[in-house]
C-alpha cells in the first residue's frame, strides 16, 4: 500500500514535471546565434590566427600581416610588394588571381618563442622553373618569423617550405588566370605539428604526382621538415600526409579524437569534406588520357567534359569524380555538398558548452559560386560528421543573419566562430547556449 | 521599340551621362540577382573577381556586349559569357548606369 503523503509527492511531482516541461526545441540546446563585425575595411582577408589573450592576427591576400590586438589597436606587421605602412615589406611576396598571402598559424608556444608561420605566394625560388605552365613552378611557400613583444613588428624570417606549386599563367580554362588554386591554409594539430594545405595549380599531373607539392595536405615541423610518421606511398614526398587534392583550404582537427579533416573545392560539382587517412589519396586526377578521358584543354581535365556551359553536376561527376574510386587508397568523403560546388572553402570545429547541440560539430565557410543555374549558396553550414569519418548524420545552415563570401573561419580563444569575408570584413559570431 | 532602345544606349555612349543610359535602381535590382555574387556588394570587387564600381559606362556597355557575344576577354570569360548571355540592351544599360554610380 503506498502511503498518502507519498501519492501526493508523486502526483506533485507529475504536476510539476507537466507544468515544467520544456518545448522541444528547448530539449534540443540548440544555440542562439548573433554576429558582428569586428574588423571592417579590410582587402580580401583571408585567415586570422589568435594568441590566447585574445590578439588577432590577419592576412590580407594582396597588402600583408596585421594584428589587432586585445586592447583594439591595429597594427601592420608584414607587407607584400607594393604595400604601404607595414613595419616590413617582402618585395618577393606577391598576388596574382586567387594567390597572394593566405594562411597564418601561431606556433603553439608562441608566448615563449614568438613564431607565427605564414603561406603566401613568392617569386624567391623560381629558379629556371616557372617559364611555361606546364613544368615545376615553386611560387608558393611558408614562411616563419617572429613577432616582436609589442606586437609591432615581425623579424627573423625564415622560408620553410619553398617549393608548393604555383600557376604562373593564364590558361584555357574558367578561373583561368595565373595564381589559381593554391590551398594555403594552415593549423597546428594536436599533435603540435604544422599542417599546410596545398592545391592543383590547374597542373593536370601535380595532383598524383610522387614529388610536386601540390594538392596534398602536408604535415610538418617548424623548421620545415617532415613529420617521421607520415606515410605516404614510397618514392613519394615525405611531407606529404595525403595527395591526390584539388584544392584544400579548409582544414580543423575533430576534438573528441584530433582526426584531421578538410573542405574543400570542387569543380563544378561535388565540394568535399574528408577525413584523412595518413598517406591516403583524396582521388582527384585531372590528367588528360586516362580515367576513359581523352586530351583536355591546356592538359587539364578538371572542368570538362564542357568547360563553357552548364549541365548536370552529376553528370560532370561521372566524367570528371572528386574522388576517383579506380585508386584502391581513395579517403571516401564524407559529405559532397547534395552534389554541388559552392566554394567550401573553410572549416572550424566548434568547441565549448556555449554552442550547446552543436558543440564538436564542424563549421564550413561556403563562399558561394553558381554556374549553369546551381545556387550559390553563400553561407556557413554545421555538420555533424559520423564517428568513423565516412558519413554525415546532419547538416544544417547555421543562422547568421548574413550573406557574405565566407573565406576563412577560426575559433577565437573565446569559443566564439570568426569569420572573414571578402567583402573585407572580419565577423565575430557568438553563440548561447539555451 | 528596340530601335528606341538602342538609340538611348547610342546616347548614353555619346554623352556618358548616367541619367540618359538607364534606370540606376533598375541595374541594382539586376546586379543584386547574381552580379554580386562575385563582384561584391556595388560592384566593390571581391577575390579575383574585378571592382567594376565607378567604371564608365561605355566601358561597362561594351564589356557586358562583347560577352553575350560570346567573345573571350580574360580568364573569367566562360563564367561572364554564360551570365551575359540572357541580358538585354536595357538590362546592360541599366547595369552600366548602375555601375558607374557607385563611389
Amino acid at each position: 500500500m503506498i502511503k498518502k503523503s507519498k501519492l501526493l509527492s508523486a502526483v506533485a511531482i507529475a504536476t510539476a514535471s507537466f507544468i515544467a516541461a520544456p518545448s522541444y526545441a528547448d530539449t534540443m540546446n540548440t544555440p542562439d546565434i548573433s554576429a558582428m563585425s569586428v574588423m571592417n575595411g579590410l582587402e580580401n582577408p583571408w585567415d586570422m590566427a589568435f594568441t590566447n589573450g585574445g590578439d588577432m592576427f590577419v592576412t590580407e591576400k594582396c597588402k600583408g600581416l596585421s594584428v589587432k590586438t586585445s586592447s583594439g589597436s591595429v597594427h601592420a606587421l608584414a607587407g607584400m610588394k607594393g604595400s604601404k605602412g607595414y613595419a616590413s615589406t617582402f618585395n618577393d611576396l606577391f598576388c596574382s588571381g586567387q594567390a597572394g598571402m593566405m594562411g597564418v598559424a601561431l606556433d603553439p608556444n608562441f608566448n615563449k618563442n614568438r613564431r607565427i608561420y605564414v603561406a603566401s605566394t613568392s617569386d624567391k625560388y623560381h629558379g629556371s622553373g616557372c617559364k611555361t605552365n606546364f613544368e615545376k613552378c615553386d611560387g608558393n611557400i611558408i614562411m616563419r618569423m617572429e613577432v616582436s613583444k609589442d606586437m609591432k613588428s615581425v623579424s627573423n624570417r625564415v622560408d620553410i617550405v619553398k617549393d608548393i606549386q604555383y600557376k604562373p599563367f593564364e590558361s584555357d580554362h574558367p578561373f583561368g588566370g595565373p595564381g589559381a588554386h593554391n590551398g594555403n591554409r594552415l593549423r597546428f594539430g594536436p599533435d603540435g605539428y604544422l599542417w599546410a594545405t596545398t592545391g592543383d595549380r590547374h597542373r593536370g599531373v601535380v595532383p598524383q604526382s610522387p614529388k610536386l607539392l601540390g594538392g596534398n595536405v602536408l604535415r610538418i615541423d617548424t623548421d620545415g621538415k617532415a613529420h617521421p610518421g607520415n606515410k605516404p606511398p614510397r618514392g613519394f614526398d615525405k611531407r606529404m600526409y595525403t595527395y591526390g587534392h584539388r584544392n584544400v583550404q579548409g582544414i580543423d582537427f575533430r576534438p573528441s579524437d584530433g582526426r584531421a579533416f578538410t573542405a574543400e573545392h570542387g569543380p563544378w560539382q561535388n565540394d568535399e569534406i574528408t577525413a584523412l587517412v595518413n598517406g591516403g589519396n583524396g582521388g582527384w586526377d585531372p590528367r588528360p588520357n586516362v580515367g576513359g578521358r581523352g586530351d583536355c584543354p591546356d592538359k587539364y581535365c578538371g572542368y570538362m567534359p564542357n568547360q563553357k556551359e552548364g549541365m548536370l553536376p552529376a553528370k560532370r561527376a561521372q566524367f570528371m569524380p572528386m574522388s576517383d574510386t579506380r585508386f584502391s587508397d581513395l579517403m571516401p568523403p564524407a559529405w559532397n555538398n547534395n552534389g554541388l560546388s559552392q566554394g567550401t572553402g573553410s572549416a572550424a570545429f566548434l568547441k565549448g558548452k556555449n554552442w550547446g547541440y552543436w558543440e564538436g560539430r564542424m563549421a564550413v565557410g561556403i563562399m558561394g559560386i553558381g554556374f549553369g543555374g546551381t545556387p550559390s549558396g553563400m553561407r556557413i553550414d554545421v555538420v555533424d560528421i559520423a564517428k568513423d569519418g565516412k558519413s554525415i548524420k546532419s547538416v544544417i545552415h547555421m543562422p547568421t543573419g548574413l550573406t557574405k563570401r565566407f573565406r576563412g573561419l577560426r575559433l577565437g580563444p573565446d569559443n566564439a566562430l570568426y569569420a572573414a569575408v571578402d567583402e573585407g570584413e572580419i565577423y565575430k559570431i557568438t553563440a548561447t547556449a539555451q | 521599340m528596340k530601335g528606341l532602345k538602342l538609340g538611348i544606349v547610342a546616347i548614353c555612349l555619346l554623352f556618358s551621362n548616367a541619367a540618359l543610359c538607364g534606370d540606376i535602381d533598375a541595374g541594382e535590382a539586376r546586379y543584386a540577382q547574381n552580379c554580386g555574387n562575385c563582384h561584391g556588394p556595388a560592384g566593390m570587387g571581391l577575390a579575383s573577381y574585378p571592382k567594376l564600381k565607378g567604371k564608365e559606362i561605355p566601358y561597362l556597355i561594351d564589356r557586358l556586349n562583347t560577352y553575350r557575344a560570346g567573345t573571350k576577354i580574360g580568364p573569367n570569360s566562360d563564367l561572364m559569357i554564360m551570365m551575359a548571355q540572357p541580358l538585354s540592351d536595357v538590362e546592360i544599360a541599366n547595369l552600366a548606369a548602375y555601375l558607374n554610380a557607385q563611389k
